[in-house]
């Protein structure tokens, strides 16, 4: 029970369609980051695969089997959709208490969570009281207490410090290395890039690209060749006339739309000396921003904009 | 479902809000029946338990306050996306709910009921007044027109304070929010079911008096009622039932 398929998976809203014909498989063994821009569907399209939305089309199944068809699902899918969703007058143990009653989960069982997440000392503390970074961590004992085989968690790492950013991408990381699926949204493309070896990206509610990481970049990331030279003239005017770009940093040359085998045999034939001749890519937040840009509902003012 | 009755009953046992107003509706009666009986110039059973029902109708709103917060704090906290997460067959959780919910409040009234006549009883004695209702229960003549025993009335006291808990709980999952549901709660059977009444005579001579719900739960715990106790009852068990339907093929096809 490890292969999530989502397919032609749509909802509507009053007549708005925030999922649309979303389809795309998360497979075990490592983590899947699940990006798209703020508003792009990816919230819902969570809530939808364990049934807590309706999906006016399409279906997601855990191996076949539709979420609200699991026995005791607590097992098999571990669900973190918002790390506040805890009763603020309810101690963080009394919180797990009555999730790990509702499945026949021990007690015992509710204490090795506390203890795995770092909560075990603050474990009698009111949840309102917490931090955001401790209402994650009890988010990520709930996911947990029934020891799943499938895990989706909605931006895990809002509100974490570095400390707890760190230890929830070794988590994730070991938990697929057990074998289990992780499906992960997050904005911080830096903190996905990093835990992620798999991406399915969405805009507007559809799929806009399932692959590796590696893929993604090499595809949506601009490439350009950096060169430091001292005959960094002649080496321009060879790349003109073969059709590629340039722009200038921090003197080096950057040159777009040619690769470096080829610079470097243009600079061979003019006898131009290289101190660096370096292909470079872009980062997965670029690649993000180029594959997600027409896609994007809610834009920030232009700090132009703002100056004035 | 035994899992899920005791997960429901974590939940009601581990807030502060529940116990409070849990404590409220057990207490408030036993004081005022009890002092009632240490100072009435001339107590007798019906007194005793014409106070205890009429005191306990703050206690039927606040069973129904319980119901409330069974359901909408839930929603208003988000906690029903784990519950619901837990439990696909939604369902099942408006039946747990139902059931853990409605056997507090039978537990609570039993309680309030129990000590406040012990209480009253304990009171009566010391001033010299012979009290025996609660050992034998045919002594006390509080209908002379039905002819209803004491247990009748605390017995429908008892079912209409359950019925008001599952109306609450109803409102709750239909409203999703608990300071609209405890209003409805409070102001229908205050204000709103009388001027309706009123408004009904005064435009086209119509008088529903005696058929709101909320009015019918009143008059069932009356030592005498105006109409039969258990009819009464059962009228406004149907109407908490119907709101308790709607509310469970809401809670079925809404998004959590």
């Amino acid at each position: 029970m490890r292969v999530i398929h989502v397919e032609n998976l749509t909802k509507k809203f009053a007549g708005v369609t925030a999922v649309d014909d979303l389809s795309f498989t998360v497979s075990p063994g490592h983590v899947t980051g699940f990006l798209g821009p703020n508003g792009s569907g990816k919230s819902t399209t969570m809530r939808c695969m364990i049934g807590l939305d309706h999906a006016q089309g399409g279906s997601a199944t855990f191996d076949g089997v539709a979420y609200s068809k699991l026995t005791q699902p607590l097992h098999r899918v571990g669900t973190l959709l918002d790390a506040g969703n805890a009763h603020s007058g309810r101690t963080a143990r009394n919180h797990l208490m009555w999730l790990a009653a509702s499945t026949g989960i021990s007690k015992l069982r509710v204490d090795t969570v506390l203890e795995q997440v770092g909560l075990s000392e603050v474990s009698r503390r009111r949840v309102g009281k917490y931090s955001l970074g401790m209402k994650q961590r009890l988010g990520i004992a709930s996911v947990l207490l029934g020891d799943p085989e499938v895990l989706i968690l909605d931006e895990p790492v809002n509100g974490l410090d570095p400390e707890g950013i760190r230890w929830i991408r070794d988590l994730l990381r070991d938990l697929a290395k057990e074998g289990r699926t992780v499906l992960v949204s997050s904005h911080l493309l830096s903190e996905m890039a990093l835990i992620a070896e798999e991406l399915v990206v969405i805009g507007q509610g559809k799929l806009i690209t399932q692959c590796t990481v590696g893929e993604f970049t090499a595809r949506y990331a601009k490439q350009w060749v950096r060169v430091v030279s001292p005959q960094v003239q002649a080496l321009k005017t060879l790349a003109v006339a073969w059709g590629a770009t340039m722009s200038e940093e921090n003197g080096a040359m950057n040159f777009y739309g040619v690769t470096a085998a080829e610079l470097g045999e243009l600079g061979a034939t003019a006898g131009v000396i290289f101190h660096e001749l370096s292909p470079q890519t872009g980062s997965l937040e670029d690649a993000f921003l180029d594959a997600t840009a027409s896609s994007v509902q809610y834009h920030g003012a232009q700090s132009e904009g703002l100056a004035h | 479902m035994l899992h899920l009755m005791k997960s429901e009953l974590i939940k009601l046992r581990t807030l502060r809000s529940t116990l409070t107003a849990t404590i409220v509706l057990i207490v408030f009666p036993i004081a005022v029946t009890v002092l009632s009986a240490m100072f009435a110039e001339s107590p007798g059973p019906t007194m005793v338990i014409e106070v205890l029902t009429n005191t306990g109708t703050v206690s039927m709103l606040l069973c129904g306050v319980l119901g409330v917060f069974a359901i909408a704090q839930e929603y208003s906290q988000g906690t029903i996306r784990i519950t619901f997460a837990a439990t696909p067959m939604r369902m099942k959780v408006f039946a747990a709910k139902a059931i853990v919910i409605s056997l507090w409040v039978a537990i609570s009234v039993a309680v309030l009921e129990g000590v406040g006549l012990i209480g009253a009883n304990y009171a009566l004695d010391s001033r010299g007044f012979d009290f025996g209702v609660i050992y034998n229960p045919s002594i006390f003549n509080g209908s002379a027109r039905t002819g209803d025993s004491a247990w009748q009335v605390l017995f429908a006291f008892g079912a209409v304070c359950i019925l008001f808990a599952l109306v609450g709980f109803a409102l709750g999952a239909l409203l999703r929010s608990s300071p609209g549901a405890i209003a409805m709660l409070i102001l229908v059977p205050l204000l709103v079911e009388g001027i309706v009444t009123a408004l009904l005579i005064a435009a086209f001579d119509i008088d529903i008096s005696r058929k709101t719900p909320f009015t019918a739960a009143v008059r069932a715990v009356q030592v005498e009622p105006d109409a039969a106790r258990w009819g009464l009852v059962g009228y406004f068990a149907i109407w908490c039932c119907a709101i308790a339907a709607l509310a469970a093929i809401l809670m079925k096809r809404r998004d959590a």
